[in-house]
């Protein structure tokens, strides 16, 4: 795994600025920007990856900083929570108690604490006229130390940037964001950018001194000035850093990196993620950006600090402590007379900022969910556990552990007697699968891993027809749509190519307008699609003509096979059928199509390596292997490959040829079951998705529909991971929330597995979960914004409207309903583990990713010991105490 | 006979209805009763041509049916109806939803009110007002950014219909009519001192509205419009200038100077617009740029007095353009193949053969004279297609259907531009073009550029610059 350095950048040492120094400065620099991947391979990042070395608390302050964003929901949003009595007064008041301190019990007025205070800011936030004044009046009465907690100044800015008038400073951001464009996008402009071959930096330069847009903000000079710098980027940057003198170029070029996240994140994945299948005609990396941004900063005019506006940060201070004291119920009078002793603690609690009273909620609302989830799991687990059930279960059936994945087990569950498991999507193979007629290879494994094997899919030997038919699918797509692009693109062609091609899209505008489904079904066939999935199957090992194999050696393949064993606890008593269920979702016309996928794939559909883990377990010299190892698969158990498709909730088996005559039956049944499963659950999420009409067709057609916007719900009110097995679970509904990965502590006398589980797929489901968290909380910064005014860049990425920075993070659509009200529920992780105590300390204190992660309270540890039956929580200073009964 | 004028307005009326409806307050589901109007529109607008179609007169005080208008209506009110119904889905999460059905449904009615209008100072009005809505609509995402695009519009439609209107009041009272066939009638009577200008300001309304050089900004930065609003914008009403001038083609006749102009700026905004599409990086800044090529095509063939075929460009081009927006999300997988070595053979090939067939085409007398560019560019398109399949790996299986397909693209295209020449009729008048020489001249020319790209043209860096940067907003401060 591959672990980043987040050291702050601000711990440069004075020594001089050169090279070595710069590189490092740029490197640490772009510690901070969370890597953007591309849109094939959409997944999620956690945006504050990079200060996940500090407190929570004080990364979103430093972050929020940085990014110029907000890192917690508008208290708009919470004050209408608390209205509905979604957030309750009883788990507020000691989240803010704990916050105020000692000030919390000071005496405001008569029956009036500065606690009351503060909750009373979530009631109103105006005021009438006599308060303010009154206000104003006890603010100017606390004290200085009072007031630098309440309005923190912003620290002053080192670039000169940042100090142009707000136009000259857009101007300066689109200049950057024009040539990134440029040449990154490259690929999909049938003229490309020239001298891409150059670098980034280099081809930059040479162009843009010509450009008029850099005179409009630099001046007349500045055209000559860039085309004298540096050709190298490193040595730009270094000259440049002397030239403006910069007391810390590391925190400059941080903050200049942060004026154009999307870009300096792309660069970042470019640089540090890509590896071998980075755009090898475009070099670029994150010292061509910094070379660049140091290039606009030194030919900006340099204007005095003072010339821009400082916002006052007092300015709101006394507002928002008038319409506390209002809503408080305490009167223009009383608040102007507020004891001398009490002014500091009324200020304090009075004119909170709202970052602050939002964290206090965010707390709230954290307890108000594990108040109604880990009560339910501690007594499954107390519960005296029924004898072994003698009936073998008809099948068992391995989910992802998406959250998108419990209810369909439970659903699954309630039809017939079924067992299912979580398991990580990818199936525990890091694998790359080769692309079919030299197209590139595609990554199936989570982005935190390189992938270890090479993969072929080949054609099944039952298939072999279909196979051929589907390459004359995907050639004839191919080059039609080469066809097309070409010809539309040509100056003599494009004219005729519209008139040739505007009835064909006449006829195609009234199909996907009348019928969405038959018509994205068409357009599946043409190209193959449905064809290649039946007819093309991942090979454990490909023999390839010359008698060379590529894949994984059969000690791989065990390895791969004992691992699912073990990580998962998967039981001795195997039924007939073990099903292994990647997932995937169908839609169209979505940028985003690779966000609904599966993130442990990648960001692509898991169903190769679900039919891959089946070959494995299936073949007689790795069942030998395990037998011998003492973990013995029954002769009568049969894996098969499966995916669920989210979108529309049906599983589809694969390579039912492999499966022996013996088992048909049983598979039939499944079948049947998988269908009913999905029928209940359709129901459910449509319900969910606002489908008012029980339409059991309405999911298929968001999933064919061109102008749907939000095909699925995807993993928004994600809020846990359960780590245990399925009995701790299986009795309550979670209502989609929780990522569930099975394990079986007393089969994991090290915690080698659980070491496994919490530093691998934990940290996926914490990336998903801050990703969800941050687009909800600033969409436009964090997230993508509007989807209906996104506009695909370079095939890559997506920019709003007429262009400016890549957009990171998810849509709008993704997380907010459609009346615009967050969906999603922002809450960090909790993760609950059900295993002895110590064992998971030993666990904790050997990886320092899951000290930081839980030490700074990104993710909240609960855990459920077995030998003692106590419900413990894992506090920041990393011990356990027990967790208080719910109030 | 008036009815005509009652009976355009009320297929319009589910439309209008739905939009007073709901600027009445009318708050639920506004998008899909905008959906339900425009469909209902579009099946009265086609029942309306059929009545035309079987004989019954249409022609009205203020609006009319004829051949262009039946054309032109079906156009946009199927337009309409998909666009529309593409809303219901990809706009509900908008929040302000009544406004944007409000705006949508009265901008396809104005547009239907201009392509049916009979007189002048109905289509001034209804002119007027599909700017002023399709500028709303482009600021409709009320962003620093957005409001910038609606306001470069306004700008643009202000002297395009400024003009216009001048234009068209200068020939009413030249004509002493505000009737549009009368005006026509009388134009070979006008002086010369009148038509000139008159006929020069309307093609300036023409080209602000069609976003050809130098209007083209407007366009080009109008991005930040809603995906289901460029669709309709790109395919629906920048078609307007290339109606505007066969609508008034028997006056033109008479002002073949100013078809000269048209010509001119048409052939500049087509080779320009594809120029400034082939360096740009984004989906629908390339769509953009080449809505200015095409809508340049469609002024050169007007200026060629090839009125009959700039109709079926704009009709054939406007559902191409709203396939390519509405299915704008789909460009992240797959992005355009480069032109591949050894296309520039094929090319060459192409235009040869391109050329050989047009010349015996007019030799046997197949086609008229002013057919000479439509034909040897679409010839040039239909081989080189043709050339490129046969040549690559995934023709050699289905290489009968593939050139199948090709015939039978080309087939349906003339198809098109024989259906819209018949349905045309008498309404655009044929005007003595300028002539086999120059369009020889045209074909030379877009031929030869092309064949220097297929080369793998490399661009000067100033050229460069100036194709990129063209039309791209000046950055609103957040």
């Amino acid at each position: 795994m591959v672990v980043h350095d987040r050291t702050q950048p601000a711990a440069v040492a004075s020594a001089p600025f050169d090279a070595d120094q710069a590189r490092l400065a740029i490197r640490r620099a772009g510690t901070l920007i969370p890597p953007l991947f591309p849109l094939d391979q959409f997944v999620a990042v956690a945006p504050l990856s990079g200060f996940e070395d500090r407190p929570f608390e004080a990364a979103c302050r430093d972050a929020a900083a940085l990014f110029g964003a907000r890192t917690h929901l508008p208290l708009a949003e919470y004050r209408r929570q608390f209205a509905e009595g979604r957030l309750p007064r009883a788990r507020l008041r000691p989240a803010l108690a704990a916050r105020l301190g000692a000030a919390a019990e000071a005496e405001v007025a008569p029956g009036v604490t500065a606690l009351d205070l503060a909750l009373a800011r979530l009631a109103a936030e105006t005021a009438p006229p006599s308060h303010l004044a009154a206000a104003k009046r006890a603010v100017a009465s606390a004290s200085s130390e009072i007031l630098a907690r309440v309005a923190p100044a912003a620290p002053a800015s080192p670039s000169r940037i940042d100090r142009l008038p707000p136009a000259g400073a857009a101007a300066a951001d689109a200049f950057v964001a024009k040539w990134c464009a440029a040449f990154l996008g490259g690929e999909a402009a049938a003229m490309p950018m020239p001298g891409r071959q150059l670098g980034l930096w280099r081809a930059v330069k040479r162009l843009a001194a010509a450009d008029p847009d850099l005179a409009a903000f630099a001046g007349p000079m500045a055209g000559a000035e860039l085309a004298a710098m540096a050709d190298d980027p490193v040595e730009a940057v270094v000259a440049a850093a002397a030239f403006l003198d910069a007391d810390d170029p590391a925190w400059l070029i941080s903050r200049l990196f942060a004026r154009l996240p999307g870009y300096a994140g792309h660069l970042r994945w470019r640089t540090d993620y890509a590896g071998p299948d980075a755009p090898a005609a475009s070099p670029a990396d994150l010292a061509d950006l910094a070379a660049l941004w140091f290039a606009v900063e030194r030919l900006a005019p340099a204007l005095p600090a003072s010339i821009s506006p400082q916002a006052d940060p007092l300015a709101g201070v006394a507002p928002r402590l008038a319409a506390a004291a209002a809503a408080a119920a305490v009167t223009a009078e009383a608040l102007g007379r507020v004891p001398s002793g009490a002014v500091d603690a009324t200020v304090l609690a009075g004119a909170m900022p709202d970052a602050d009273l939002a964290m206090a909620c965010l707390e709230a609302a954290e307890e108000t969910f594990r108040a109604g989830l880990l009560p339910k799991l501690a007594a499954s687990a107390a519960r005296v556990p029924a004898p072994e059930d003698a009936t073998r279960p008809a099948a068992q059936v391995v989910f992802c552990i998406d959250v998108r994945s419990e209810p369909f087990r439970r659903a699954l569950e309630s039809v017939g007697p079924y067992e299912t498991f979580g398991y990580a999507g990818f199936f525990g193979i890091p694998m790359a699968i080769a692309g079919r007629d030299g197209r590139p290879r595609t990554r199936l494994l989570p982005v935190l891993l390189s992938p270890r094997h090479e993969v072929v899919s080949a054609p099944a030997a039952e298939a072999a027809e279909a196979a051929e038919e589907a390459v004359r699918g995907e050639r004839r797509h191919e080059a039609a749509g080469g066809l097309f692009s070409r010809l539309k693109q040509g100056v003599a062609t494009a004219f005729g190519t519209a008139e040739a091609v505007g009835p064909l899209a006449g006829a195609g505008l009234l199909a996907r307008s009348i019928a969405p489904a038959a018509t994205a079904r068409f357009a599946r066939r043409f190209a193959g699609a449905d064809k290649a999935r039946e007819a093309f199957r991942p090979a454990p090992a490909f023999t390839c003509d010359d008698g060379s194999t590529i894949g994984l050696t059969l000690d791989e393949q065990v390895a791969c096979a004992e691992a699912f064993l073990a990580l998962t606890g998967f039981p001795a008593a195997m039924a007939r059928l073990v099903v292994l269920a990647g997932h995937g979702s169908s839609t169209v016309n979505n940028p985003y199509a690779a966000a609904y996928d599966c993130g442990a794939c990648g960001g692509h559909r898991g169903e190769q390596s679900a039919r891959l883990l089946a070959q494995i377990m299936n073949a007689p010299e790795v069942r030998a292997r395990l037998a011998a190892a003492g973990r013995p698969i029954p002769d009568g158990t049969v894996f098969v490959g499966a995916e669920h498709d989210t979108t529309t909730d049906e599983v589809t088996l694969f390579d039912r040829a492999l499966v022996p005559a013996s088992h048909g039956d049983d598979l039939a049944r499944l079948e049947a079951n998988l269908a009913e499963a999905g029928r209940i659950n359709r129901a459910r999420r449509l319900a969910r998705l606002g489908v008012e009409r029980l339409a059991d067709d309405e999911a298929a057609v968001r999933a064919s529909d061109w102008s749907e916007v939000r095909p699925e719900w995807g993993l928004a009110r994600n809020a846990a991971f359960v780590v245990g097995q399925r009995s701790l679970t299986a009795s309550h509904d979670l209502d989609g929330r929780v990522f569930l990965h099975s394990y079986d502590w007393r089969m994991d006398p090290e915690g080698k597995a659980l070491t496994v589980i919490l530093t691998a797929p934990m940290v996926v489901a914490e990336w998903i979960n801050t990703q969800y968290f941050f687009s909800t909380v600033d969409n436009e910064r964090f997230g993508s914004g509007d989807k209906v005014t996104q506009n695909v860049l370079g095939g890559f990425a997506i920019v709003q409207g007429n262009g400016g920075d890549l957009k990171v993070g998810l849509p709008r659509q993704a997380v907010f309903d459609d009346d615009g009200r967050p969906w999603h529920e922002p809450l960090r992780l909790t993760s609950v583990v059900h295993a002895p105590a110590e064992r998971v300390l030993a666990v904790i204190a050997a990886n320092d990713v899951l000290k930081r992660l839980f030490g700074n309270g990104w993710v909240a540890l609960r855990v459920i010991d077995p030998q003692t039956g106590r419900l413990l929580r894992l506090t920041s200073a990393l011990d356990f105490e027990d967790e208080p009964a719910a109030a | 006979m008036p009815i005509a004028t009652t009976a355009v307005l009320a297929t319009t009326a589910p439309s209008l209805a739905a939009a007073a409806a709901i600027a009445l307050g009318r708050r639920k589901a506004p998008l899909q009763l905008a959906s339900l109007a425009v469909t209902a529109t579009a099946l009265a607008a086609a029942g309306l041509v059929a009545a035309w179609a079987a004989g019954v007169p249409m022609e009205g005080r203020w609006l009319a049916v004829d051949g262009l208008s039946s054309v032109m209506l079906l156009l946009v009110a199927a337009l309409g109806a998909v666009v529309a119904r593409f809303s219901e889905r990809s706009m509900r999460a908008d929040p302000r939803q009544g406004s944007y059905a409000r705006k949508l449904l009265a901008a396809i009615a104005a547009l239907m009110l201009v392509v049916t209008a009979t007189d002048v100072v109905a289509l001034a009005a209804a002119w007027v007002a599909t700017g002023l809505l399709l500028a709303a609509l482009i600021g409709h995402a009320d962003d620093a950014e957005a409001r910038a695009a609606e306001a470069r519009a306004r700008r643009a439609f202000l002297v395009g219909d400024g003009a216009l209107v001048a234009g068209l009041a200068l020939l009413a009272t030249a004509a002493g009519t505000t009737s549009i066939p009368a005006i026509a009638a009388a134009a070979s009577t006008l002086p010369p001192g009148i038509l000139l200008p008159a006929t020069a300001l309307m093609l300036v309304g023409a080209l602000a509205r069609s976003a050809a050089l130098p209007f083209s900004g407007w366009l080009l930065s109008s991005l930040t419009a809603p995906t289901p609003v460029s669709a309709f914008m790109h395919a629906g009403l920048v078609n307007a200038g290339g109606f505007l001038i066969v609508r008034f083609s028997g006056v033109y006749a008479a002002a073949p100077e100013v078809l000269w102009l048209a010509l001119a700026i048409g052939t500049v905004s087509a080779v320009a617009g594809t120029a400034i599409m082939l360096v740009q990086t984004d989906v629908k800044r390339q769509l953009a740029a080449s809505t200015v090529a095409q809508m340049g095509f469609m002024m050169l063939q007007c200026g060629l007095g090839a009125f009959t075929a700039a109709v079926w460009h704009l009709v054939a081009h406007g559902l191409f353009k709203a396939w390519l927006f509405l299915s704008a999300g789909s460009a992240a997988r797959t992005l355009p193949a480069r032109v591949p070595a050894g296309a520039g053979g094929a090319a060459v090939g192409a235009a040869a053969v391109a050329g050989v067939l047009a010349a015996l085409m007019i030799a046997g007398g197949l086609m008229s004279a002013s057919s000479v560019l439509l034909v040897a560019l679409a010839s040039v398109a239909a081989v080189h297609a043709l050339a490129v399949t046969l040549g690559s790996r995934a023709a050699l299986p289905d290489r009968t259907a593939l050139v199948a397909l090709v015939a039978m693209v080309i087939g349906v295209q003339f198809a098109g531009l024989a259906l819209v020449k018949s349905a045309l009729g008498g309404v655009a008048a044929p005007v003595a073009g300028p002539g086999a020489l120059v369009e020889v001249a045209l074909v030379l020319l877009f031929v030869g550029l092309w064949l220097v790209q297929a080369r793998g043209l490399r661009l000067p860096a100033g050229l460069y610059v100036r194709l990129l940067n063209a039309g791209r907003p000046v950055p609103a401060a957040a």
